[in-house]
């Protein structure tokens, strides 16, 4: 828009320019013809008082050619006469014609006419005369007074001719003054516009040739990266094509890409990927339906195929946009017949003017060999777990039931004994009594046993839920499970500092619960015993 | 006279707790059912005649158990009213709630002592088992014998 704009600019001023330099010309050239016509015109005047002067001469060269034949009666002082006349009425002629556009000189040469014919008269009347002497004073005196009538007449008409060269001249001066005026106003003037021109031209130069500096960096900086582009896309890793859009041909493949599926320059180069059958015949209906409806598209394949470039790239960009087509898998097929699982991505390029897909293949075989490997595995672990899950189920109820089962015969060991122990009516011997009582403390200390191991056993197999809790309430909580033995053995037990530990609860209740128990049971059998209990934590020394 | 059934499969449990209720002060009369059958039966009988005061009632019995038994006498709109102690070696928290659930008074886990047991008895017998509609709360439905 700016260019336009500049554009009209330039054309504008150039315009006004030229139309200033021709109206300069146009009043310069009229200045000069000015200047020349009025120095004409005072030539003019001057060639007319010459012409005047001339005539006036020769008026006086008739007198003296008639003064002459009266003087010598000479004959050949006529000659001079007839030439004279001829001439001064040539000159008359002259000044005639000269003086066409002055009426009042007109008038003058009229009466100049007039005169001289008369003294023509006269001389000739003179010259006629074969006696000179017979020339009448009268008749001198008449020429004389013709003379000087004709004498004055032409000054007078000099005189006119003066005037008319003094009125002239101031013109011509005028002009004189105006006409190098202009030409030089003219001539600065167009230096003027011709320096300013040559400066603005120069900078409109300077410009452009800075920006051809500029866009030939940039193309320079184009070409570096295409040709890094390149060094990419043939030394990536990962199968890729170039794709021109228009024609569906393949313009580049890279080095991995020839590896990959087996084919040689020449047979990629040039053709398009159906042609080279990439995609696995039975998947390429399954494909096409796919991306049709991914794009919910109800033209045929072949409309979309006629698209122009223009329009394939919107439907690849809406293509690209689809949460389906990340990972989309696809089989291909290499030279040799083997077909792979591999994703596929795509993405749009241009090179200079043309547009490309860019496409990847990934290959992605191994991928699939370790899902399947993953989810194969993922299930013999569920199996295993749940056959572990049972068999810890059955174990439990095994343990339990067994441990229950176990104790019966303990429990109804004791209860005889206590029975016997207790009899009224057939009492046993103090001996016996205390036997029957060993038999009793046996007999609970193997359910203890059994219920403790019934108690480890659940330890191991329950849940391992850790929980932040003060050592404190486990401590209470087992000392209150103790209270009995406790008050027995009349035992002071003294609760110290504590700490909050992360432990299971059920574990670590088992534990202090040991701990306190062991302390109870192996304490001296006379002095009541002192427990104290405190706990901290410890940095791990390992 | 205080009239109480007890429902046991184990006949040497059935002999020690005769011998306990020997030595209890409180005037008693045992009717002792050796499976839920027998039970239900002996209970079928009482329905003419005034119900028995307490039924101590074992868990593991065949032909018809513990849980059985007690879900049908609180069922039956006749016997629904008895008192039912639970009388039993397994102390789990499975079979306690159930027991709760299905609407027993107490639930006594059987003592390895001769002393212990009467203890048992005589605090229930002593306990205002009939005259309340409400069952005894959790906290306190497993008699503690100390």
């Amino acid at each position: 828009m700016i260019g336009r704009l500049k554009n009209n600019r330039i054309k504008v001023i150039f315009l006004l320019v030229a139309f200033f330099v021709v109206f300069l010309s146009i009043l310069s050239y009229v200045r000069i013809t000015d200047l020349v016509d009025q120095s004409k015109l005072v030539n003019h005047t001057n060639l007319v008082k010459v012409n005047l002067e001339k005539t006036l001469s020769m008026l006086y060269a008739t007198e003296s050619s008639n003064r002459g034949y009266m003087l010598t009666y000479d004959s050949t002082f006529f000659l001079p006469l007839s030439i004279a006349s001829a001439e001064i009425q040539r000159e008359i002629g002259k000044i005639d014609s000269m003086t066409k556009d002055n009426p009042l000189q007109q008038q003058n040469l009229i009466i100049l006419l007039r005169l001289v014919n008369q003294r023509l008269e006269l001389l000739q009347q003179n010259l006629s005369m074969v006696d000179p002497s017979l020339i009448t004073v009268e008749n001198r005196l008449n020429g004389k007074k013709i003379m000087d009538a004709l004498s004055n007449h032409i000054v007078g008409m000099q005189r006119e001719e003066d005037n008319l060269l003094r009125i002239r001249h101031a013109s011509f001066g005028k002009s004189a003054f105006l006409a190098p005026r202009f030409m030089i106003a003219l001539i600065l003037g167009s230096i003027l516009i011709l320096i300013v021109s040559y400066f603005k031209i120069q900078n409109e130069l300077n410009k452009s040739k800075k920006l051809m500096e500029v866009v030939e960096k940039r193309e320079r900086q184009i070409k570096k990266s295409e040709e890094k582009f390149m060094k990419i896309f043939n030394f990536s890793p990962i199968p890729m094509l170039l794709t021109e859009i228009k024609t569906d041909k393949i313009t580049f493949a890279n080095k991995q890409f020839y590896d990959a599926f087996g084919y040689t320059e020449e047979e990629v180069i040039g053709h398009t990927s159906e042609e080279l059958k990439l995609v696995r015949p039975d998947e390429t209906q399954r494909i096409e339906a796919f991306l049709l409806d991914l794009l919910q598209e109800n033209r045929s394949l072949e409309e979309l195929q006629a698209l122009s470039v223009e329009e394939t790239e919107q439907l690849l960009i809406k293509l690209r946009q689809k949460e389906e087509m990340k990972n989309l898998e696809i089989l291909y097929t290499r030279k040799n017949g083997e077909s792979f699982p591999a994703t596929v991505s795509f993405e749009i390029i241009g090179f200079g003017p043309q547009r490309f897909t860019l496409t990847s293949y990934y290959d992605i075989t191994d991928r699939k060999r370790y899902e399947e490997e993953i989810v194969r595995k993922n299930n013999e672990l569920q199996q295993k777990n749940a056959e572990l899950q049972s068999i810890n189920r059955e174990l439990e109820s095994f343990t339990f039931i067994s441990s229950h089962d176990l104790q019966e015969p303990l429990r109804k060991i004791q209860n005889f004994a206590s029975l016997i122990i207790d009899d009224k009516q057939q009492p046993l011997s103090d001996k016996g009594k205390f036997y029957f009582e060993r038999i009793n403390v046996a007999a609970k200390r193997m359910q203890i046993l059994i219920r403790d191991l019934l108690t480890y056993s659940r330890t191991t197999s329950s849940e391992r839920k850790f929980v932040h809790i003060h050592l404190s309430q486990i401590v209470l909580e087992v000392v209150d499970e103790f209270r009995e033995e406790i008050r027995d053995k009349k035992a002071i037990v003294e609760i110290e500092e504590m700490c909050e530990v992360n432990v299971i609860h059920f574990q670590f209740h088992q534990l202090i619960h040991n701990i306190v128990g062991n302390s109870l049971k192996f304490s001296n059998q006379d002095i009541p015993p002192i427990i104290k209990i405190n706990g901290t934590v410890i940095p791990r020394i390992l | 006279m205080k009239h109480i059934f007890l429902a046991d499969d184990d006949v040497d449990d059935q002999l020690i707790f005769q011998e306990a209720l020997k030595d209890i002060k409180i005037p008693t009369e045992l009717t002792v059912a050796k499976d839920g059958m027998e039970l239900m039966a002996a209970l079928e009988e009482t329905e003419t005649a005034p119900p028995p005061y307490v039924i101590f009632l074992d868990l593991n019995m065949p032909l018809k158990n513990g849980f059985e038994c007690l879900e049908e006498i609180r069922q039956t709109p006749k016997l629904k009213n008895i008192p039912v102690v639970i009388f039993s070696t397994s102390c789990n928290a499975g079979a306690i709630d159930k027991t709760y659930s299905l609407g027993a008074n107490y639930y006594v886990c059987k003592p390895s002592s001769h002393k212990l047991l009467i203890k048992a008895i005589e605090t229930l017998l002593e306990l205002e088992l009939w005259g309340t509609n409400k069952q005894i709360q959790k906290e306190k439905f497993v008699l503690s014998i100390i």
